[in-house]
């Protein structure tokens, strides 16, 4: 289990992270979504005690991360798959790990295996592809046989074989009751692997639900032909409804059920001769989660500034 | 062993595996041993230092035999005192086994700034502090690895120093045995400074993170500055006294068996280096426990 509170980390006058405060539950696979840049990675390197939080704290299984006997019992991490000496071998490499906690070289086997790295373990880490490189790094994370799993872009680089692997270990580790948390900046993918999403945009949680519950949560959109259409206009802006006028005579209105429209359509004595709803695509909703609110709210007023006044 | 879960309101179901395995000093220290011990450049370098030290041994040696022989072909300048002369040799021919650390010093200085400044430009350290989050445990188990490499290359290339010199020395009468008079004290010394000087190195390569400005920091300190200070106790004799505290010089009275009241003590000397490698050491400490990583 990973608990934040009101993290924060600043850098000079940027604000990467501000004032988060997240739960990650153990059981289920949690993704950590938002753009590049969004904040993501500083949030990982400070559960890890990377990075010290400008304010505000953060617990992973009820300690700080370096409170721990055991750090790499309680955490595997994938934060970044270069982090590692490129004139070393991937065995030295896991070696070295290993011996910091006192874990058997039959497990540092065993994480090889479980990686496909065996065959390349005894080469320099130098030549590896980005696809091996990222193995590796999983193999460390799982050296510990870690409570709390936390990868940083775990696909990156991986074949599509690769990126099927990942996401079935993600699942199994978190049916074996594990703690498992993904950064990711694609929506597909999270919603493939994820049970929960934690969306953070500029630094911010702008969302923190089950998958579906954020599929359901993307605004309903609908299209509206109208041979009224300035009618309608000016009946939607009464009613506070955000719209946009795609073409003469045609709206798209965001936020309304299609029933609504079609009531004000009536009162305002507007002929309604096409009502579609749009429900959003995973990408939408993750772009309109993601999206600046402000941002967001002035583009749609400018279109309905019309109506408005 | 018992491990205490802090957590009861945890609802993992996850089993612990093996109870003894916890993250404990000693196994950082054995981890930073692997680390060492799985990079060739550590034994180019290592090596390059020990035969470095037994070079400078040998070269001194033979140097210190042609003096001698040159006396005892030519005599000494007239009126001379033939006996202090051959005194005088006699303790050039004692501190054959330590001068090789003015050779060894810049390599383990080398060893020691890349020893850490890698992890950073390699993004290792990240790796490293994740597996050892305790960061003084972290610098520390690197130190005491660098610390325990550059005592045994002191010790080693001095011996075998020793050794090599003997055969050169002789035919002057100037052989001698480990425990003749200040040799056991002066190889010791020699240790203990190439240990200090990694302390120091390993310090401002925490400090700097990088590797190469950690190397041009040390290199300047133990190369570039004695010359430049030489060159200021020629406009004034206040600069001489500031030579005696540099770590090049103190290293030289560290391990000097003839005695001069112009010069340190090899305690005082040793108690110089001590003071850089501290405060260096302090610096990549502070440096690592409260900079991000």
């Amino acid at each position: 289990m990973i608990e934040a509170f009101g993290l924060t980390k600043t850098y000079g006058k940027r604000t990467a992270v501000d004032g988060v405060t997240f739960t990650v539950q153990p059981g289920q696979v949690t993704g950590f979504l938002g753009p590049n840049g969004a904040g993501k990675t500083t949030t990982m390197r400070m559960i890890l005690g990377l990075d010290r939080p400008t304010a505000g704290r953060v617990l992973v299984n009820g300690r700080p991360y370096a409170g721990h006997a055991a750090p790499l019992q309680e955490v595997g991490a994938l934060l970044d798959a270069k982090s590692v000496h490129p004139a070393r071998s991937a065995f030295k490499h896991l070696s070295v790990l290993a011996a910091t906690h006192g874990i058997p070289r039959s497990r540092v086997e065993e994480v090889m295996a479980m990686t496909g790295i065996t065959e390349t373990a005894r080469k320099r880490v130098k030549g590896f592809s980005l696809g091996m490189g990222q193995r590796l790094g999983i193999a460390a994370a799982l050296l510990g046989d870690p409570r709390t799993v936390i990868f940083d872009e775990p696909v990156n680089g991986l074949d599509p074989e690769g990126v099927q692997w990942v996401r079935n270990l993600a699942r199994g580790l978190a049916a074996e009751g594990r703690t498992v948390f993904l950064s990711s900046h694609l929506m597909s993918e999270m919603a493939q692997t994820a049970d929960h999403l934690i969306v953070i945009g500029r630094g911010r949680i702008v969302a923190d639900a089950p998958v579906a519950a954020i599929l359901a949560q993307g605004q309903d959109k609908a299209l509206v032909r109208s041979d009224q259409s300035a009618q309608l206009q000016a009946g939607l802006a009464a009613a506070g409804i955000l719209f946009r006028e795609l073409e003469a005579g045609l709206l798209e209105v965001s936020g309304a059920e299609p029933r609504r429209i079609a009531w004000i359509a009536r009162e305002c004595g507007a002929l309604v001769h096409e009502l579609t709803p749009v429900r959003p695509t995973l990408e939408e909703a993750f772009m309109e989660l993601t999206r600046d609110d402000v941002e967001y709210r002035s583009a749609e007023l400018a279109g309905a500034g019309e109506g408005t006044r | 062993m018992t491990t205490t879960e802090t957590s009861s309101n945890d609802a993992t179901a996850v089993p612990r595996r093996d109870s003894g395995t916890r993250l404990t000093f000693l196994r950082a220290v054995h981890a930073e041993w692997i680390k060492l011990a799985s990079l060739r450049s550590s034994y180019v370098i290592l090596s390059i230092a020990l035969l470095g030290m037994v070079g400078v041994g040998m070269l001194r040696a033979f140097s210190v035999a042609d003096m001698a022989a040159g006396l005892a072909v030519y005599g000494g300048p007239a009126g001379a005192d033939q006996e202090g002369i051959l005194k005088e040799f006699g303790i050039f021919a004692r501190e054959v086994p330590a001068t090789g650390i003015m050779v060894a010093q810049f390599l383990i200085a080398s060893l020691a700034v890349m020893q850490i400044g890698s992890e950073y430009s390699t993004r290792m350290i990240t790796t490293t502090l994740t597996a050892v989050p305790r960061r003084i445990t972290a610098v520390l188990s690197k130190m005491l690895v660098i610390v325990a490499a550059a005592f045994a290359v002191g010790i080693l290339g001095a011996l075998i120093s020793y050794a090599v010199a003997q055969p050169i020395l002789q035919p002057q009468d100037l052989g001698y045995s480990l425990t003749a008079d200040g040799v056991a004290p002066s190889i010791l010394y020699a240790a203990i400074f190439l240990a200090l000087i990694a302390v120091m190195s390993l310090g401002i390569g925490a400090m700097l993170r990088n590797n190469a400005g950690g190397l041009v920091a040390t290199l300047g300190i133990l190369m570039i500055l004695p010359v430049i200070v030489a060159i200021l106790s020629g406009v004034g004799d206040g600069f001489k006294d500031v030579g005696l505290f540099l770590p090049t010089s103190a290293g030289g009275d560290m391990v000097a068996i003839r005695t001069s009241p112009e010069r340190l003590t090899p305690v005082q000397g040793g108690l110089v280096v001590l003071a850089w490698a501290a405060v260096a050491a302090g610096g990549g400490l502070a440096s690592v426990k409260y900079r991000d990583a």
